[in-house]
């Protein structure tokens, strides 16, 4: 297992799409050290021809059902939760910056 | 009336010696005297609460069926949700969040007459072991207020504990119902995986997550469960088996049954007084006849790293939704789409979820997955293994639920310390299989301790069985906090 560096926590912190400061992220790099340094513990077990656990049930199927239209929830329902909107739309800042 | 259990409150109802309406005005009053010091609720749903008991009171009047939890006031942890209130999951993201939709959980509640009366403090989206997570408050225990109740359930552990409601939901991903059951002397209950719908719960790690129930009494876990343990069309996940009678089945002697434990993985953690409390616990299984044997169980020490990997890892995409677009916070500052997500998530979100969702995207990223995710991913299939061979060599497997006491607020600053809380109660999550935290006794402290008790998957009924066979035998159940050890007039 590798460590945590400043420039990985950088390209980590890009994909958590959260604006961490730099104050967040020294303490980040120093409470995820600690927590990897643990996780190691891992490396221990001898995990050689074990297939990951892809269901803690093994009876469990995948489910589907019938494509058919059940309860649906209103719009007016969905906006009353929505920080802003308009004309029955959510309305956002820009997606493209001129 | 705050001495009785669920199942003898409901039956002073049906007999006509109290009415729905004065048992939901009695517990509102203990709520207000006493959740001021204890800070268990978020929100008190009074006027919904009384409604619905009048409501009862009228049909009870007439002669009409009533509900198998008829009368019974209902705490629920806030991150289930009640259509029309607020769900905040503790955090500032959601403060204003109005739920939608009903979860199964609560349409079961309330289609057998359960009296919701209000939504209880978490740590923030159920990550945590102490409730000091929340962005709102600090729930108190309620046996000494400078504790911690434990968490992420701490609210509903401290409603139940403190006899503020005789019933709570909490939900329960690493062993969130069960450590907090332990630090107030109550019992809770995580079901076997997929055995209470998950619909209605706001996710945190999808494969871990289980809805379960607080009670003073194992026989009013039983009543519960009948009532949530069922299929659910709209939870993948829910199992499609009928649900279980568990009331039917506690009596039985335990002469002759086999309780695993693990001894090899605990030698080294357990000690001194958590030993010998341990040892007492075990002691009541010996005098009902049962034989205590060795089990191998080794993976359980592997239980911490492979649960931060696991449980952050499903975090951080669970909690990838909430992105400042359609509900939640959205930041003032945020001109931009980026920044709505970027700053909307820095200001919603409280330290902890911050930190395990950095860990969990790191354990999830291009060139890590494999050396962590899915390494973790294997040696849970070899802790499902070792649970199943001991499993044929033993009825139950008993452990300790914390490897200590409710510990004061504040007093583990180191978010690493914080998780080893969950020491032996991640196994069970991680294996999917029915829990129970029961209380043995106090300590010298006058703080409660707990033991735990596992079952194979789809066990639950063993389970309940075991526990009630225990409490019985043991009466600690009886206790209750000297706070709230009073009427309040």
């Amino acid at each position: 297992m590798t460590k945590l560096d400043r420039q990985t926590l950088e390209d980590v912190a890009q994909l958590c799409r959260i604006n961490y400061s730099k104050q967040d992220k020294e303490s980040l790099l120093v409470d995820l050290a600690s927590i990897l340094g643990y996780i190691k513990l891992l490396d221990e077990v001898d995990t050689e021809g074990i297939a990951p656990c892809d269901h803690v049930l093994e009876t469990m199927q995948n489910v589907m059902r019938i494509d058919q239209v059940d309860e649906t929830l209103q719009r007016e329902v969905f906006l009353e939760n929505s920080p802003s909107h308009v004309g029955g739309m959510v309305r956002v800042p820009p997606v493209i910056k001129f | 009336m705050y001495r009785k259990t669920a199942f003898a409150l409901r039956d002073a109802f049906v007999a006509g010696k109290c009415t729905a309406s004065q048992i939901a005005a009695y517990f509102l009053q203990r709520i207000q005297a006493f959740d001021r010091d204890l800070n268990a609720f978020l929100s008190v749903v009074a006027d919904r609460v009384m409604e619905r008991a009048e409501e009862l009171d009228i049909r009870r009047a007439q002669g009409k069926p009533i509900g198998k939890l008829a009368g019974i006031p209902i705490a629920i942890k806030d991150n289930i949700h009640i259509k029309g209130e607020i769900t905040t999951c503790a955090s500032r993201f959601l403060s204003n969040y109005k739920a939608p939709f009903n979860a199964t959980v609560i349409k079961l509640i309330e289609a057998e007459d359960g009296l919701i009366i209000g939504k209880t403090n978490l740590d923030e989206f159920a990550m945590g072991s102490s409730t000091e997570n929340s962005a709102f408050q600090v729930t108190k225990n309620p046996w000494d207020l400078t504790r911690s109740p434990g968490g992420s359930s701490g609210g509903s552990a401290a409603v139940v504990g403190g006899r503020l409601a005789p019933l709570a939901l909490g939900s329960d991903t690493g062993g969130s119902i069960r450590q907090p059951a332990a630090f107030t002397g109550t019992v809770g209950f995580k079901p076997t995986y997929g055995r209470v719908s998950r619909f209605g719960l706001v996710a945190f790690g999808s494969s871990l997550d289980q809805i379960g129930p607080f009670a003073n009494s194992v026989r009013d876990i039983a009543m519960i469960m009948e009532v949530i343990g069922t299929y659910c069309k709209y939870d993948s996940t829910s199992l499609d088996i009928a649900p279980e009678n568990y009331s039917d089945h506690l009596s039985a002697p335990l002469r002759g049954k086999r309780v695993g434990v693990p001894w090899k993985c605990l030698e080294d953690v357990l000690k001194g007084s958590e030993y010998d409390l341990f040892h007492q616990g075990l002691q009541v299984f010996k005098e009902l006849g049962a034989h205590i044997i060795d089990v191998d169980l080794n993976k359980i020490s592997y239980s911490i790293p492979m649960y931060y990997i696991l449980s952050t890892a499903e975090a951080s995409t669970n909690l990838a939704r909430f992105d400042g677009v359609r509900y939640g916070k959205r930041s003032e500052d945020a001109h931009v789409i980026d920044e709505v997500y970027d700053l909307s998530r820095k200001e919603g979100f409280g330290k902890e979820v911050q930190r395990r969702i950095m860990l969990g995207t790191f354990v999830l990223s291009s060139g890590y997955q494999d050396a962590y995710y899915k390494k973790a991913q294997k040696v849970r299939t070899m802790l499902i293994r070792e649970f199943r061979e001991a499993f044929a060599k033993c009825d139950i497997v008993a452990i300790p639920t914390t490897p200590g006491s409710a510990f004061t607020i504040n007093s583990i600053p180191d978010p690493l310390h914080m998780y080893f809380q969950d020491l032996y109660t991640v196994c069970a999550n991680l294996a999917g299989l029915p829990a129970i935290s029961l209380p043995i006794c106090l300590d010298t402290d006058n703080l409660p301790h707990g033991i735990q008790l596992l079952g194979p998957q789809l066990a639950d009924g063993r389970v309940l069985h075991f526990a009630h066979q225990f409490e019985k035998a043991r009466g600690a159940h009886e206790l209750v906090p000297p706070l709230c050890d009073r009427e309040v007039s």
